[in-house]
C-alpha cells in the first residue's frame, strides 16, 4: 500500500558560468542552496519550516562547502530548527533527481510527509573529477576503458556507436535549445521558479536574476565553426554539449495528509522511475533503456507521455533518443523550454531543474496529463521519471 | 598617512520588473577582521559614486551595505592623531557634504546593515531613507564619546528625529560613558535604528525585496517618533552619569548632550552640522580626544598582538592547579575551569576553605546555568572537573600551576620547594604575588626558570589586566605559556620585570602616598579624593584604599618602603589606616564619614592644608619620577606598557591615556626630564 507523494512547488537560482567572473566565483555552494531553500519556504509559508522532515541534497563532489552531509547543514543554515534533519547523496548527473525520487518514496511509504529534496554543484569551486581517485582497477581489470572517466569522450563514443547522429543534427538540436531557452525567457517562463539572489563579486555585490549560460546570438555558421576539444576530427563541441556551470535549487514534495493540512497546491504526482546501468563508455545512451523501463512497468507508450524534460548533457544523447522513440528533432514534446545546453548543466542540481520545468510546463499547458524527466549519468546511467498532473 | 586598506563605494546595478536598482557596496579589500572604515579616500570614492548616481534618470532605488560581516565601524582613527581645529572641521564638513548628497538622492535608499556598524557606519545608515538589519551585525554602537568626541557626521543630528532623543541620549552618551557598551541587533532594532530586522541567512536578498516593495508601492514605513519623549529625564540621567564617570574632565559628553537636544527640539539640520562641525573642531586636537585614540590603540590593537611573548610554543595545559583557595584562589580557579575546561585541582591547608571554594565554584558556574550561558549539563560536567584536596599528592601532573596563598615570602618559598617534588618536569609555575620578589620566592629551587609572576587584579572576574613578571633567566617557555593562559582567560597581559609590587600598585603607591602625605598638614580626607578625582581619575586614595582594603594596600606600601626607602614611606597615618583592621577609611553605614578610630587619630605635624593644585602637582610628580624610574630600569620596556596596565588595571580613563601619555600632554615630564615618557612612534603606533 502507497501514499501518493506529491510534487509542491521549486525554486533554484539563475545558473551561473563555472569562471572567476561568473555569478557566483565569490559565492559558497551551501549559501546558494540556503537562498534556495528559504525562498521555497518563504513561497510556501503556510508550512512551518520545522515541520519538514527531512532535507535530501544532492552534490557530486561532496568536499569543501559540498561537504558536511549538505541536506543537514543546509537545515540548520536555512533555519529550518535543529529538529529538522537532513543528508547528502550523490548520483552524478542525477543527484537531485534521486533525491527526489527518495523524497517521494519517504512519502509514498508513509514514513515522512514534507521533504526537500535538491542539488547545488558549483563547478566553478568544484572542477569535474578534480577531487576524485579512480581505483586503478578500472583501467587495470579492464573494467572500464579510459575514455569513460571523460563525459565528451563518452559522447564521442556514443556518435561512433550512431552514425545517423551526424554532428550536423546535433548542432541543428543544439541551435534549437537556445532559440527555445530565448523564447521562454522572453515569454517569463523561469520566473515561476527562478529567484534573484545578491553575489559578491570584485565590484561589490550584485544582484542576478538570469541564466548566465544562454548565447541568444548562436547561428548554425557560429555552432559549425567550433572544433571538438575531445577528439581530432571529433563531433561534440563546446557548442553541442552542455556547460560547466554553478547552480542550487530544490522542491517541496508533500503527502496527501500534508497537502490537506496545510491548504497545499500540487502540480503533479510522482507515478514510477527507472534507473538504469549502461556501457560507462557510451553513458548518454542511459535515458533510452531507463525510459523504456519507465513505459514498461507503467504500461504506457511513448505517446501516452505528454512532455519530455531530459538533461541535455550532449546533443547527440538527445539526438539518439528522439531517434530511438522516433521524435522529429525539433518536436514539442521534448525540452519545450530549450535545456542544459543552452541553459547549463551544474551536475547534481540539474534534476531538479528538470522537474522544476515539467511542474512550469503543467501549469501552462492544462491538458498536459504525464510527463517524465530524464538524464544520463556518468559511469553509465539513465534515470527516467513518470509524473501526473495531480 | 597610514597605508591601511582604504574603503571603496562600489556600485553596480540591476535591472528588475520595478527598474533600474543601484548596488553601492562598501569594501575595504580586506576580510572582516579589517573592518570598512571612513577616511579621505573612502568619503572620496564615495563622492564619486554619487557623481554617478545624481544624473541617473533611470536608477529607482538604491541598496547601500558593508562586505561580510562588516558593514562600516566609522572614520579612521589612526588619521585622527594629531589633527588640528581647522582639519579636523574639514573632515566633518567632507562628511556632511558626502552624506547628505546621499540623503538627498531622489530615489528611496536602503541601508542594509549586514555587520559590524559603528560610528560612522551607523551615521551613513542613518542619512539612507530606510533600514534593514541582519539578525547577523554582531554590534552596532556610536562610540565617539568614548573616545572624547562625538558622531559628527550628522549622528547627533539624525538620531533623535529616527529614534527619538531618548534613545539618541542613551546610545551616543550613556552607552559609551558605560565601558563603551554595544548594542546587539535585536535591542538596536527595537531601539528603533532598522525598520526591517531580517535573518542573516538571506539578508541581502530580503532587503533588495524590501527595496522592491517600497518602490512599487507595495510596503510602506511608519515611523512614529516623537524626539522629545523621555528626553528631559535622559537629558539628566546622561548628565549626572558624565559627572560621574569623568568629572567633568572631558568635555565630549556634554557636547555631545547640547546637540542631540537640539536636534531633538527641532533644530534646523543644516544648522546641527555646523554646530557638530564646531563641536569636532573643538573636541578632536584636545588632549582628551588624543589621549583616547592612543588608549584604545593600546588596549584593543597594540596589547592584543602581546608584543613581548616569546617566539616559542607554549605549553599545552591539560591540568590546572590553584594552591590558596582563599576568595581570590577561587576566582582564579573558577576562571581558569571557565575558560580553560580542563581539570583543576583547588589545594589549600584548610577543609573549611575548600568548602568555600567549592560553593563560590559552583556558584559562579549555577549563575552562568541561570542567566542561560551554560548548560546544565556541561556545568555538572564543568564541577566534576574540580578536585577540592589537602594534599600536594593531586597536585601531581599538572601542567599550570597557579600559586594564590597569602603574601608571606617564607610560605611561598617552601610552597614551590613541595611543588617541586610533586610536579613534572615541564609543569609551569605562577605566583600571584603581588609584591614580593619572585627571584627571592624561587632561589633555593632547582628549577627556577619555570616559575612565572601572573599577578591578577580583584575582583578577578570583573579587572581585564595581568601583569605578567618576567623573573630574570626565566624559561622562553614559562613566558610564553603565561602569555598563552592570559590570552585564553580573556585577560590583557602587560609585561614587567621581577620588581617590588610591578607596575600598577607601584605607581598607584607612590601616586596615592604622595597625596596622603597631605594628612599631615591638615587637609581633609575628602578635598585629598575631590583633588585626585579632579584629574579625571575614578577615584581618590581614600575611597580606594578601602575598596582594595586598607591591610592589603598596606602590606604594599611596607614591601615599596623597604625597597625604596628613599621614596616610599609608610607614615604615621599610613601605618595608622593599614593596621587599624577597618573596612575602609569612609564608614559608608554612617553617611561616609571618616572612622572615628582614624580621625581621631591622625597625626597632623603642621596645619597648612595643601590646595587641590599642591596635591596633584605633588602626586603627578611623584608618579612622573616613578614612571621615569621604571623606564630608565627596564622594569618595563615601554611607556606604553605602563599606560596600558594603568588603563585596565588601575582603571585609568582612556581620556588621560593612562599616566605617561597624560604627564607628556600636561608637560610635566617636559618640565621635569626635558623628554616625554613615551617615544616609540609618536606615540600611537607599534
Amino acid at each position: 500500500m502507497t501514499a501518493d507523494a506529491y510534487y509542491i512547488d521549486g525554486v533554484r537560482l539563475p545558473i551561473g558560468r563555472a569562471r572567476d567572473t561568473g555569478y557566483y566565483a565569490h559565492t559558497r555552494a551551501d549559501d546558494l542552496s540556503v537562498r534556495a531553500i528559504r525562498a521555497l519556504l518563504e513561497r510556501q509559508s503556510s508550512v512551518p519550516p520545522d515541520r519538514i522532515d527531512d532535507v535530501a541534497w544532492a552534490a557530486t563532489a561532496q568536499v569543501g562547502d559540498q561537504g558536511l552531509t549538505l541536506g543537514r547543514s543546509l537545515a540548520i543554515l536555512a533555519g529550518l530548527g535543529n529538529q529538522v534533519p537532513g543528508y547528502a547523496l550523490d548520483r552524478m548527473c542525477a543527484g537531485a533527481l534521486t533525491a527526489i525520487v527518495n523524497a517521494g518514496n519517504a512519502i509514498r511509504v508513509g514514513a515522512q510527509d514534507l521533504v526537500l529534496a535538491g542539488g547545488v554543484e558549483h563547478m566553478g569551486g568544484h572542477p569535474m573529477a578534480a577531487e576524485v581517485d579512480p581505483n586503478p582497477r578500472f583501467l587495470s581489470d579492464n573494467l572500464v576503458d579510459t575514455s569513460a572517466l571523460v563525459m565528451g569522450s563518452t559522447a564521442e563514443n556514443l556518435h561512433d556507436e550512431h552514425p545517423d547522429v551526424t554532428r550536423e543534427r546535433c548542432d541543428e538540436f543544439a541551435l534549437l535549445s537556445q532559440e527555445r531557452t530565448a523564447k521562454a525567457q522572453a515569454d517569463g517562463v523561469f520566473a515561476s521558479h527562478v529567484v534573484p539572489v545578491t553575489v559578491r563579486s570584485a565590484e561589490g555585490w550584485r544582484l542576478v536574476d538570469v541564466d548566465e549560460h544562454p548565447r541568444p546570438g548562436t547561428t548554425p555558421e557560429s555552432l559549425a565553426q567550433l572544433e571538438s576539444p575531445f577528439r581530432p576530427g571529433g563531433r561534440v563541441t563546446a557548442g553541442n554539449s552542455a556547460g560547466l556551470n554553478d547552480g542550487a535549487g530544490g522542491v517541496l514534495l508533500a503527502s496527501g495528509s500534508a497537502v490537506e493540512e496545510y491548504g497545499l497546491e500540487p502540480t503533479m504526482r510522482l507515478i514510477d522511475y527507472a534507473f538504469v546501468g549502461v556501457e560507462p563508455e557510451t553513458m548518454g545512451y542511459g535515458p533510452i533503456p531507463a525510459t523504456e523501463r519507465l513505459l514498461e512497468r507503467t504500461g504506457l507508450s511513448i505517446d501516452d507521455v505528454d512532455v519530455i524534460e531530459m538533461n541535455e548533457a550532449f546533443a547527440v544523447q538527445c539526438v539518439a533518443f528522439l531517434d530511438h522513440f522516433g521524435l522529429p528533432i525539433d518536436t514539442d514534446k521534448v525540452n519545450p523550454y530549450g535545456g542544459a545546453i543552452s541553459m547549463g548543466h551544474p551536475l547534481a542540481f540539474s534534476g531538479a531543474r528538470l522537474a522544476m520545468q515539467l511542474a512550469t510546463y503543467f501549469d501552462r499547458h492544462p491538458d498536459a496529463r504525464r510527463g517524465v524527466t530524464t538524464m544520463c549519468i556518468g559511469l553509465g546511467m539513465g534515470a527516467a521519471v513518470l509524473w501526473e498532473r495531480a | 598617512m597610514s597605508d591601511d586598506p582604504v574603503t571603496r563605494f562600489h556600485l553596480t546595478y540591476a535591472n528588475r520588473p520595478v527598474g533600474r536598482l543601484a548596488l553601492l557596496t562598501m569594501d575595504n579589500g580586506e576580510d572582516h577582521t579589517k573592518p570598512n572604515t571612513f577616511g579621505e579616500q573612502a568619503l572620496a570614492s564615495l563622492s564619486a559614486a554619487l557623481d554617478e548616481l545624481e544624473p541617473a534618470d533611470d536608477v529607482r532605488g538604491l541598496l547601500l551595505t558593508g562586505k561580510p560581516f562588516i558593514f562600516a565601524v566609522g572614520a579612521d582613527l589612526k588619521a585622527f592623531t594629531g589633527m588640528d581645529a581647522d582639519q579636523a572641521r574639514e573632515g566633518g564638513r567632507r562628511g556632511h557634504e558626502a552624506f547628505a548628497r546621499l540623503q538627498e538622492l531622489p530615489f528611496p535608499t536602503v541601508a542594509a546593515i549586514n555587520g559590524a556598524c559603528i560610528g560612522g557606519g551607523m551615521e551613513i545608515a542613518l542619512h539612507c531613507d530606510y533600514r534593514t538589519l541582519s539578525t547577523g551585525a554582531q554590534v552596532l554602537a556610536f562610540s565617539e564619546v568614548f573616545l572624547s568626541i562625538l558622531p559628527a557626521w550628522g549622528g547627533t543630528q539624525l538620531a533623535p528625529r529616527v529614534v527619538g532623543g531618548r534613545n539618541a541620549v542613551e546610545t551616543i552618551v550613556t552607552n559609551p560613558l558605560n565601558n563603551n557598551q554595544m548594542m546587539k541587533p535585536a535591542e538596536a532594532f527595537q531601539r528603533g535604528f532598522a525598520d526591517r530586522y531580517y535573518d542573516s541567512a538571506t539578508f541581502l536578498d530580503d532587503s533588495v525585496a524590501f527595496l522592491e516593495r517600497l518602490i512599487a508601492g507595495e510596503e510602506t514605513v511608519e515611523r512614529a517618533v516623537d524626539p522629545t519623549e523621555g528626553l528631559d529625564e535622559a537629558l539628566a540621567n546622561a548628565r549626572g552619569m558624565a559627572d560621574g564617570k569623568t568629572k567633568g574632565a572631558t568635555r565630549a559628553p556634554y557636547l555631545a548632550l547640547e546637540l542631540v537636544e537640539f536636534a531633538a527640539r527641532g533644530g534646523d539640520l543644516a544648522e546641527g552640522r555646523v554646530r557638530e562641525q564646531d563641536a569636532l573642531a573643538e573636541l578632536l586636537p584636545a588632549r582628551q580626544a588624543q589621549a583616547s585614540i592612543y588608549a584604545f590603540e593600546l588596549t584593543q590593537q597594540r596589547a592584543k598582538k602581546q608584543p613581548w611573548k616569546p617566539d616559542v610554543p607554549p605549553r599545552d595545559i591539560r591540568k590546572v592547579a590553584v594552591i590558596g583557595a582563599g576568595l581570590m584562589g577561587s576566582q582564579i580557579g573558577v576562571l581558569h575551569l571557565q575558560r580553560l575546561e580542563v581539570p583543576l585541582v583547588m589545594k589549600d591547608i584548610d577543609e573549611q576553605v575548600l568548602g568555600h571554594a567549592r560553593e563560590h565554584i559552583e556558584g559562579e558556574l549555577d549563575k552562568r546555568v541561570a542567566k542561560g550561558r551554560l548548560s546544565d549539563g556541561k556545568a555538572r560536567f564543568l564541577k566534576g572537573l574540580v578536585t577540592y584536596t589537602t594534599s600536594y599528592d593531586e597536585v601531581a601532573g599538572a601542567d599550570w600551576v597557579a600559586e594564590a596563598v597569602v603574601e608571606r615570602m617564607e610560605l611561598k618559598q617552601r610552597l614551590f620547594a613541595d611543588l617541586e617534588q610533586v610536579v613534572d618536569e615541564g609543569a609551569i609555575l605562577a605566583t600571584n604575588t603581588s609584591s614580593l620578589s619572585i627571584a627571592e620566592m624561587t632561589a633555593d629551587l632547582a628549577r627556577p626558570e619555570r616559575v612565572v609572576g601572573f599577578h591578577f587584579f580583584t575582583p578577578v572576574p570583573m579587572m581585564p589586566l595581568v601583569e605578567v613578571i618576567r623573573p630574570d633567566g626565566v624559561a622562553d617557555e614559562a613566558m610564553a605559556t603565561a602569555f598563552e593562559v592570559a590570552k585564553r582567560l580573556r585577560k590583557t597581559a602587560v609585561q614587567c620585570a621581577d620588581a617590588p609590587a610591578f607596575i600598577v600598585n607601584r605607581l598607584m603607591l607612590r601616586f596615592n602616598g604622595e597625596a596622603t602625605k597631605a594628612l599631615r598638614y591638615g587637609t581633609d580626607f575628602k578635598d585629598i579624593d575631590r583633588a585626585i578625582e579632579g584629574l579625571g581619575l575614578p577615584m581618590g586614595p581614600f575611597i580606594l584604599f578601602g575598596l582594595v582594603g586598607l591591610e592589603v594596600a598596606y602590606h604594599t606600601g611596607v614591601a615599596l618602603a623597604t625597597a625604596f626607602p628613599d621614596r616610599f614611606e609608610v607614615d604615621d597615618n599610613f601605618h595608622l589606616m593599614g593596621t587599624s583592621g577597618l573596612p575602609g577609611v569612609y564608614d559608608w553605614s554612617a553617611g561616609g564619614e571618616v572612622y572615628p578610630e582614624i580621625r581621631d587619630n591622625l597625626v597632623v605635624e603642621e596645619h597648612a592644608p595643601w590646595t587641590g593644585e599642591q596635591i596633584q602637582r605633588a602626586a603627578l610628580e611623584a608618579v612622573a619620577d616613578e614612571a621615569r624610574r621604571m623606564l630608565d630600569d627596564g622594569v618595563v620596556a615601554d611607556a606604553r606598557d605602563i599606560d596600558t596596565a594603568m588603563l585596565l588595571g588601575a582603571g585609568y580613563p582612556f581620556f588621560n591615556g593612562g599616566i605617561c601619555r597624560y604627564l607628556d600632554q600636561t608637560g610635566v615630564s617636559h618640565e621635569l626630564f626635558g623628554r616625554p615618557l613615551v617615544t616609540a612612534h609618536d606615540g600611537a603606533r607599534d
